[in-house]
Order: C-alpha cells, then structure tokens, then sequence
C-alpha cells in the first residue's frame, strides 16, 4: 500500500524538471526531481533546510543579508527571481503613510483593501486562499492582528521588504496594516533591498488614475523581454490549449444531483 | 568537469555526502553552474533554477512546521453521529441481499450497517457475478456515489470505484477493495494487500451474515476516523470499543505498521488507553522518521 497520510509540500517546474516534495508520515520526506527521488527523515530534511539557508548566503554573499531573516513564503514566491542581482542591503525606517501597497494599482496602505477590512470599513477579503498553507487570507490577517496586538512589530519574525528607493511594501503588508490600525502611523523598520537588474517604479504613474492599465503595460513589456515569448509562441499556446480542452479531454459534466440529494447521501455515507 | 570557480558547501544525503560547487558555463550565455557531487555521482542545475530549487525547499520546511504545530481543521459537528442502528426491517434486507450473494457464491464481507445503508465488501474477482447478483434480486437503483469518480474523486493504484444502490429504501454501499482516503484530497487508495487478503480469508459469523473479522474492521474504522472523518465522532469510539480484543491480536501490529509506518508504536499505545481524540494531533505533529 502506498502511504495514504501524503501531504504535497511544494509542486512546481524548475527549468522544465517536475519538482515535488511530499511527506509521507510515519515513513519519510520525499524530495523528487523528474523521476530521481531522495528520501529523507525529518531530521535531515531540516539539515537540508539549514544548509539550503547557508547555501543562499554564499550565492548572495552581500553583506547584511541572511536568507534566515526572510518569510519561506516571499523567498520562494518573489525573492528568489532576484537575488543572483543583490548589490546592497540597508536598514532603515519609514512612517507607515510613506509606504505603498501594490494591489496592482499603488496605494497608501491606510487606501488599501487589507487595512479597509480591518478597520470595519469593507465585508469581505478579496482573495478565499492566501499564499500560506491551510490558511485563508482571513485566517492569516486574524493570526497576524493577534501577534501584532501581543507582541508589536517584531523584528526577529522579519522586516518590511522594500526593494530600492520606492517604499513599495514587497512583503510584510499585512503586518503594516495590523500595526497601523492598532498603533497609528508609526516608524517601522523596513530592509532596502539593491538589485542590479531592478528598475526603479514611477510611483506617480502607478499612483495616478491610471496607475492600473499603467502597471499593465509595464508587466507587458517585462513579458515581452522573456526568452520564448513571441506572438507566434502564444498563437501555438492558445491553438494548443484549446485543442487539448475541445478534443483531447473529455470534459464530463458531473452528475446533476440536487443539493438537498448530496446532502442527505453524505450524512449517511460519511457514518 | 568543467571550470571550478569555488566549493559552496559540503552536504549530506542519507549517507552519501556531497559537495555544492560553483562551476564556469560551458558558453557565454549560459551564466554560472552549479554541481552537486561526489566521486560516483554528478547532478548540475543552471544557478538561477538552484536558487529556486534552494527557495522551495525553505518553502515546504515552513509548508511542514505549519501544519506539524496546529491542529488539522475538523468540522466540530462530525464528533456527534447523527446515525441510527440498524433495525429489524435494515437487518431483513441486509439479510436479504447476503442470501443472494451466497446463492451466487459470491464473495463479500458486510463491513458497516445502519438504519438507513449496509456497506458490503464485495471480492473484486466475483464482479461479474455480483452485477448479474443484483439483476436477480430485482429493484435495485444505481444512484451516484457521492464519493465516487462521477463526484470527482481519483482511485488509485487500479482500484475499482465504490458503487451506490437504493433497494427497499435502503442506501447499499459496495466497495471492491477495502477503501482508505488519502491525505490529498479526493483521492482513495486501497489498504494494504496483506489487509485485503486478510478481509476474505476470515470472517466473523453473525447471524447468517459473513462480516470482517475484528482485525479487519478495527482498522478500517480507524482508518475511516483518521483519514476519512479527521475526527473520532462517538459512534466510531464506540466502535473501537467494542472490537478492543483486536489490539490484542498479534495480526493487528504488523498491519498498522502497513498504514503508519514509523508511528505505530505511538498509536498502540493511545488505542490502548483510549485517548481517540489524542490520535490525530499526535500523528500530525509526529517528527520521529
């Protein structure tokens, strides 16, 4: 029998490898690669994790920069693409009002959707899922609004990651808006991050009222400079995608069974 | 080979260790490589998909202390069972449909009953016989298994998907393999073989009516508890109750090790005192494999 207690801890492509890491409880910590596979016990997954860190800082090798210091979550979502380019780390400290939140159109973050629903003045997040594992984005305010309310800004869990000069909040927005709400606008320390391959963001433009289609266009042109990209690679894509749902797969529709159906049939088979 | 700029650092894999080198590309474009080696043994990565490579790793790490410190997440209202035993008039049907297996000599093992469903264990071999069982019997319903591949669940590793009837008012739930739900989601996997076997080559009597032995049905119903529910309701401790002697069964340890590998030992000993609810925290948060 296969282990049935599978938990997917990361899934992706990298450079056209299948990337997986799942763990198998009770048995081991599977980190698969295309069909090469290592299993490891927990003790040596964190090993794995601990030189990972270190491995960053040798690549890195900026002063003032430690991968430890930085959310797993940030790294892996929007650091990672960077950092080979890091020049420069600094600290500083910045009054929360002098801060953006990008949502894509740039706003204060006393405008922003996050700090809206914590003060009462909107009903609901606009994302169910957040980016962290087994919490919704309501969860996760809720859980960042207790900590902030228990403990204030702590440093030691990680700063707010601004890349250059722009005072955009790359990660640690909803910490900004749990500490503006119960402190008001404060200084918060906040870490630069230099990049060679960054330019810097016209604020006033992605400010402005069309800061929105004006943020498309730029994302546009970064796409157009990837390697692949080209009106005939996408013409493929689409005619590709398109085939694939119309022909290859066959989409069966589920069977139509009324709610009041599932749920009876569900109270009884779930015993 | 290739042009060696500086050793990063020394790892350890199981028992192999190996060292992290940054390496020269082959041409101008290509940017810097990254091997993994030792004497016997060579994997090479572009560095910006290492850096990747590396950046997911710390993600599943956080991935995994997240959900080895919090509670899984469980609907408060499972713990309380909302079903009813099985009556006179469950029990004459039930009866009913066994009789008319037997007759056909198929094989199959009543796994679960209530008042309003049975499930039965039906071997997988005898599949063909058991379809034209049911015609002879007459007035039986296929209805949609709500936990079936029509609802979008994926059965795994060839395993024949459970199948639904309504006879006389009542829900027969016909499964070919004895089910357990995995961890991800919507899939169902098959107990192990030598459970599978186990469910057919004994039986308990009651009645006219073959059931799992206790081995069997014990980890089932647990297996439903931890895996299915993710939660023990009062009727599954009650269950567990009253199949207690299975613990002491010298057949039961190597089947558990079977499901739960490395955390057997722990489980024992809760099923031993009974600590249910004590069952799934623990094997979340368990670290020692």
């Amino acid at each position: 029998m296969s282990n049935a207690a599978v938990v997917k801890l990361q899934q992706k492509s990298i450079a056209g490898n299948s990337v997986w890491m799942d763990d198998n409880f009770g048995e081991a910590i599977h980190l698969h690669i295309n069909d090469f596979r290592a299993d490891l016990t927990c003790k040596e997954f964190l090993q794995m994790t601990e030189d990972a860190c270190q491995i960053i800082d040798e690549l890195v090798s900026v002063p003032g920069f430690r991968a430890a210091d930085y959310d797993p979550v940030f790294m892996e979502q929007m650091l990672w693409k960077h950092l080979l380019c890091l020049t420069e780390v600094k600290r500083d400290s910045v009054s929360i009002s002098d801060l953006w939140m990008n949502q894509p159109r740039l706003v204060r973050v006393k405008d922003s959707h996050m700090y809206r629903v914590l003060a009462g003045k909107k009903k609901a997040y606009k994302k169910k899922g957040s980016d962290h594992f087994g919490q919704s984005s309501k969860e996760r305010m809720e859980g960042i609004e207790k900590s902030v309310k228990a403990s204030g800004y702590d440093e030691a869990k990680g700063c707010v990651v601004v890349y250059g000069d722009d005072n955009i909040i790359r990660d640690g927005q909803h910490r900004v808006c749990a500490l503006w709400q119960q402190q008001g606008n404060v200084k918060v320390p906040v870490v630069r991050l230099y990049f060679s391959d960054q330019r810097p963001i016209n604020t006033k433009m992605r400010s402005g009222p069309f800061g929105f289609f004006y943020h498309c266009f730029w994302k546009l042109g970064e796409i157009t400079k990837r390697r692949h990209f080209s009106l005939k690679n996408i013409a493929k894509s689409m005619l590709k995608g398109g085939y694939f749902v119309f022909k290859k797969k066959r989409i069966t529709l589920p069977v139509r069974m009324s709610e009041k159906q599932i749920a009876e049939l569900s109270g009884i088979l779930e015993k | 080979m290739g042009e060696l700029i500086r050793n990063i650092k020394e790892i350890q894999l199981g028992n192999e260790r190996l060292m992290v080198e940054e390496n020269e590309g082959y041409s101008k474009g290509q940017g810097k490589l990254i091997h993994i080696q030792n004497k016997s043994f060579r994997y090479l990565m572009r560095e910006k998909p290492f850096m990747q490579l590396l950046a997911t790793i710390l993600r599943a790490r956080s991935e995994m202390e997240y959900y080895k410190s919090t509670h899984p997440r469980f609907e408060e209202a499972k713990k309380v069972s909302t079903l009813k035993e099985s009556t006179e008039q469950s029990k004459k049907i039930c009866l009913e449909i066994c009789s008319r297996l037997e007759a056909d000599r198929v094989q199959y093992r009543v796994v679960d009953d209530g008042e309003a469903f049975v499930t039965i264990l039906i071997c997988n071999a005898d599949y063909t016989v058991f379809r034209k069982s049911l015609k002879k019997l007459g007035g039986m319903k296929r209805l949609p298994h709500v936990f079936g591949k029509e609802r979008g669940y994926a059965f795994l590793y060839q395993m024949r998907p459970f199948e639904l009837y309504r006879y006389k008012g009542m829900l027969v739930e016909c499964y070919f393999q004895l089910p357990c739900m995995s961890l991800t989601p919507k899939t169902w996997i098959p107990l192990d073989r030598a459970l599978q076997e186990r469910s057919f080559s004994q039986r308990d009597r009651r009645g006219e009516t073959d059931w799992l032995d206790h081995v069997s049905l014990y980890i089932y119903d647990l297996c439903w508890a931890v895996f299915q529910r993710g939660v023990f309701s009062d009727r599954d401790k009650a269950k567990l109750d009253s199949l207690e002697e299975a613990l002491s069964d010298p057949a039961m340890k190597p089947i558990l090790e079977k499901v739960f590998f490395g955390f057997t030992e722990q489980l024992l000993l809760l099923l031993e005192k009974k600590d249910y609810d004590g069952i799934i925290p623990a094997y979340y948060g368990f670290d020692g494999y």
